[in-house]
């Protein structure tokens, strides 16, 4: 065991000194992860980019109005949806970053803004996408206010706001008469303000940005929120569709950082042979065993090592959270177990380096194609879908999904693990057998 | 301590090592002398279990099949090739090549610090072997080969591209290793090495022993005569005489003789009467 130990580490020792081989094992599929991961989240823009639905619960003209000023504001894809499933579907397919509903009450609320009562809005966003949740609210929070502005903007309306708003104030029991007082003496007050500035339709001049009907750049900086936003993040009710494209990427990253794995302890098998180290190894008083067992040890490792970093960086960078750890876990000890005896096949096959690393990559890229490493299957032509069962980089895919999303029935993911582990074990047992049968001389 | 008995291994039509067999006395430094192709390397790797025979057989110490990997654990083997890893310090590939022999971390330390100061390394001890010189690399091939103290010891042309101060260096070091009692196999096509350090030399080609005895033994028996070369106005004169010094007082006694030189038989002598070319054909 001491031996195997010791082959071990000194080949994972050997992989961290590689500055190439480190660089396919561990940064290149985080590469690929975020790089494909930012561009299908659509994560690459700035706030023009947040893509959001909306659902009018409340159904008044202050609501519509809030809408089209949302919508022809430009800082947000505006989509609107008939109720709060579809919005939810839509979130959870990707296709928009959150949803926002405007609830019954919001019209009134934004025609008093001071009766107490703010305007209200429930804002769900996709977990994945947490960095684009301040950002939003700050959209939502400027909308608000410009609410404020635009009533203002028309005297007799804000006139008729505040006496409205002053009346609710007086028959509000049990409000402390001081504070009635000083309300009663600003709305007062504020009335006759009003009162002398010209009406809007007579030419007065409104403080806003008339060619896009943004509030204009000093925007109002007041001590009191007139809206009201109730963020949260998504209930994921179904598992049958990624929650992000994070989710697809990281699995994605995780195959590829498995085959760089297996490319790379393939070719240091090979340079063992053909430098002359292998010699010293089979001569010293251990079985051929010991020496490939140290060897997919090595690989083993990293590899098991290569996916928990690459899920813990999409765990704590980009939302993604495994939907069912245990079967994550079982997931990519099948995967690794299946490219260590892939890393034997690859050896047993390759009389040299280069043609190792041909082979290799010849091979992995065509199975990483079929089996959905590049494009998810889903997204294959037809006729390619039964084509990438033939390939292992499926069932791996298939199979470490299932621990972050997918919802796949338990026999499909027994199966899954099942053909990774044989294909694991055939690799292994030729890798054995071949290098059994290769005699080597000095 | 290494027995042949007609060993014999082809690779496909070709007959590498053709019933070969010799004994290789304990403590002493024995000599393969053969060139490039001869079957040399195959006869080693089939002497510590690398290679299996078509046929014949090999006997460690008196009993002991090199095939059985325990005793495999009296055989240090320095391959022609530089069989260290490049990425890792000098320390670190002996340490790693004494785990292969289940030695503990306090006893290849200690062993570690012995064989550098052997071959000259210590002051390199924790450098990466890729900055090593081609002298360097070829010591430390020689450290990590008695890393685990082997009593058996095949050195596998030992010396090939270094340096005259690291060759100098190694054959120091493996007289130094035959005073420890350890029985070295030395293969080389370098004569005057094997003039310098064998005990006994095997003069192999083809895969056929040719002849086998001590330096002096084989000169004797199949060198030839000494050449004395007279040179005269009239041009040089060789003649080939197992009596040199008789020869030479002969013909000193004319007074064309300017200049005298008297060659002594050598292995290049040897190997060219026994195989008809040179060593280094």
């Amino acid at each position: 065991m001491n031996v195997i130990l010791a082959i071990c580490m000194k080949d994972i020792r050997l992989l961290l000194r590689d500055r190439v081989g480190f660089f396919f094992t561990f940064v290149f599929p985080l590469l690929i992860a975020v790089f494909f991961g930012s561009i299908f989240a659509g994560g690459g823009g700035g706030p023009s980019s947040i893509a959001v639905a909306i659902i009018d619960q409340d159904q008044t003209a202050g609501s519509r109005a809030f809408i089209k000023d949302l919508t022809d504001g430009g800082d947000l894809r505006v989509t609107p949806m008939p109720d709060v499933l579809a919005a939810e579907r839509s979130v959870q397919g990707g296709e928009q970053a959150a949803y926002i509903v405007v609830p019954k009450g919001f019209g009134p609320a934004r025609d008093a803004p001071f009766s107490g009562t703010p305007m209200t809005l429930q804002v769900v966003v996709d977990p994945s996408r947490k960095a684009a949740a301040p950002m939003l609210e700050g959209i939502l929070t400027k909308y608000g206010f410009m609410q404020l502005q635009s009533a203002f903007s028309d005297p007799g309306k804000a006139r008729t706001m505040a006496k409205e708003s002053l009346e609710k104030i007086r028959n509000t029991p049990g409000m402390d008469p001081l504070r009635k007082m000083a309300f009663d003496r600003f709305f007062g007050n504020l009335d006759a303000m009003l009162a002398t500035i010209p009406d809007q339709a007579a030419g007065g001049a409104a403080e806003t940005d008339a060619s896009a009907g943004k509030p204009s750049a000093a925007a109002p900086r007041a001590a009191f929120t007139p809206i009201k936003i109730e963020s949260t993040t998504i209930v994921k009710k179904s598992r049958d569709m990624p929650p992000s494209a994070y989710a697809i990427t990281f699995p994605q990253g995780v195959i590829w950082g498995v085959m760089g794995c297996a490319l790379s302890f393939a070719i240091g098998l090979i340079i063992e042979r053909s430098r002359g180290t292998m010699t010293r190894l089979r001569i010293a008083p251990i079985p051929a065993w010991a020496l490939l067992a140290g060897k997919g040890l090595a690989c083993f490792i990293v590899t098991v090592g290569v996916a928990i970093v690459l899920i813990a960086i999409a765990m704590a960078f980009f939302g993604v959270r495994p939907s069912d750890p245990l079967r994550l876990a079982m997931a990519i000890i099948c995967t690794a177990l299946c490219f260590v005896g892939i890393m034997n096949l690859l050896a047993a096959l390759s009389p040299s380096e280069r043609a190792a690393s041909g082979l290799g990559w010849g091979v992995l890229l065509v199975l990483a194609m079929i089996g959905g490493a590049m494009v998810p299957v889903e997204f294959l032509p037809t006729w390619m879908a039964p084509l990438s069962s033939i390939s292992p980089i499926r069932w791996a895919l298939l199979a470490i999904e299932a621990g972050v999303w997918r919802e796949l029935p338990m026999p499909k993911y027994l199966l899954s693990c099942g053909i990774l582990l044989g294909v694991g074990a055939f690799g292994m047992l030729v890798g054995i057998r071949a290098f059994g049968m290769t005699e080597s001389r000095m | 301590m290494l027995k042949l008995i007609d060993l014999r291994k082809s690779f496909g039509a070709v007959k590498a090592v053709d019933g070969l067999s010799l004994e290789v006395p304990r403590g002493s430094v024995f000599g393969f002398l053969g060139p490039n192709g001869a079957g040399k390397t195959t006869t080693i790797s089939m002497a510590v279990g690398l290679l299996r025979p078509d046929s014949g057989s090999v006997v460690l110490d008196g009993s002991r099949n090199p095939l059985d990997p325990a005793a495999r654990s009296m055989i240090g083997v320095s391959p022609q090739a530089i069989a260290l890893y490049d990425e890792l310090t000098a320390d670190e590939n002996l340490r790693f090549f004494a785990q292969l022999y289940e030695m503990s971390r306090s006893e290849s330390l200690r062993r570690a610090d012995e064989v550098l100061g052997l071959v000259g390394l210590t002051d390199r001890r924790s450098e990466r072997v890729k900055g090593f010189s081609g002298g360097m690399k070829r010591r430390l091939n020689l450290a990590a080969a008695i890393m685990h103290g082997p009593r058996l010891l095949l050195l596998d042309e030992p010396t090939a591209g270094v340096d005259p101060q690291s060759r100098s260096a190694i054959l120091e070091i493996v007289k130094t290793l035959r005073e420890q009692g350890v029985t070295i196999v030395y293969t080389t096509h370098y004569m005057e090495e094997a003039e310098k350090i064998c005990d006994q030399v095997a003069v192999i080609d083809h895969g056929k022993l040719l002849a086998v005895d001590a330096v002096e033994g084989l000169i004797a028996k199949h060198g030839g005569g000494s050449v004395v070369t007279f040179s005269t106005e009239a041009g040089e004169q060789r003649v080939a005489t197992n009596d040199p010094v008789g020869e030479l007082s002969r013909r000193l006694t004319s007074p064309d003789v300017r200049n005298v030189r008297i060659d002594r038989p050598d292995l290049e002598a040897v190997f060219l009467n026994l195989t008809g070319r040179s060593l280094r054909d």
